[in-house]
């Protein structure tokens, strides 16, 4: 499958969206524990992975704006405001679609705060519990995407007769 | 050590703008309309705003605002609280707003 079948395929879309959003948080775990573990070899690790975290929580950005004006827009919002499960996209959508444009700009903050500080292991100075607070952040709003967009699919689903 | 306190501010002015102009664009439509103008809809506008913001601030208060590395700790939890508070504050705005 090309790039371009990808982007227009809602069959690769959404599990790609969503796939690229969840290892891209994930990361930001992982990140947490190479930083807590205090290590030079840990530290280098935490800055590629959370180089790698932002490119794939931009990926799914790329991917779902792709799906949210390709397919989303067009059919699944007119489905599920036409059903009583409207607020599915009213409220559950709306905040979803809103909060996702600042998790890369986070993640970007994260890669950049932690590329800050080439003496991890051994400086007592570094805001430590800070930097762990943005990444846990990370990984909780995108994990909480996650869960929005299960509600989503599923209000959809339920308006075309459920069960699917 | 990078300058934080200019990383820091870029990050809380971008998620602030993006928070903000979503506000804006749900009470005014033409405003909301204007965005989506710019480039096909507005969730793109607000993307690329957002992410054009932080790095260029970025960049420019680099160069501008000295580093404060003794409170770099501030900064960085007021970014966390900007964030936050800029989710919990969409959350209930879209759900009041879908209610009454």
């Amino acid at each position: 499958m090309s790039i371009s079948g990808i982007l227009t395929s809602l069959h690769w879309l959404v599990p790609a969206h969503a796939a690229a959003g969840e290892i891209g948080a994930l990361a930001f775990l992982w990140v947490i524990i190479e930083l807590a573990n205090r290590q030079d070899r840990g530290y280098i690790r935490a800055k590629w992975v959370s180089l790698g975290g932002f490119i794939l929580l931009f990926t799914s950005w790329f991917l779902s704006g792709t799906y949210y004006l390709t397919h989303y827009g067009n059919v699944v919002k007119q489905v599920i405001k036409g059903g009583n499960l409207a607020w599915a996209h009213n409220i559950i959508m709306e905040t979803k679609e809103h909060i996702f444009i600042f998790i890369p700009i986070l993640a970007l903050f994260a890669f950049l705060l932690i590329l800050s500080f080439p003496k991890w292991s051994t400086n007592n100075k570094i805001p430590r519990r800070s930097i762990y607070a943005i990444c846990i952040l990370i990984v909780a709003l995108g994990f909480g995407m996650v869960g929005l967009g299960y509600i989503i699919s599923a209000a959809a689903r339920a308006t075309l007769g459920g069960g699917v | 050590m990078k300058n934080i306190k200019a990383l820091s501010i870029s990050s809380i002015i971008s998620i602030g703008i993006v928070t903000l102009i979503t506000l804006i664009g749900e009470f005014s439509a033409p405003f909301k309309n204007g965005l989506a103008a710019l480039t096909s809809h507005h969730w793109v506008t607000k993307s690329i705003i957002g992410m054009i913001v932080f790095v260029i601030l970025s960049i420019i208060l680099g160069y501008m605002i000295k580093p404060d590395n003794e409170n770099s700790a501030k900064y960085i939890w007021s970014t966390f609280g900007v964030a936050l508070g800029s989710a919990v504050v969409l959350f209930l705005f879209f759900t009041i707003h879908a209610l009454v």
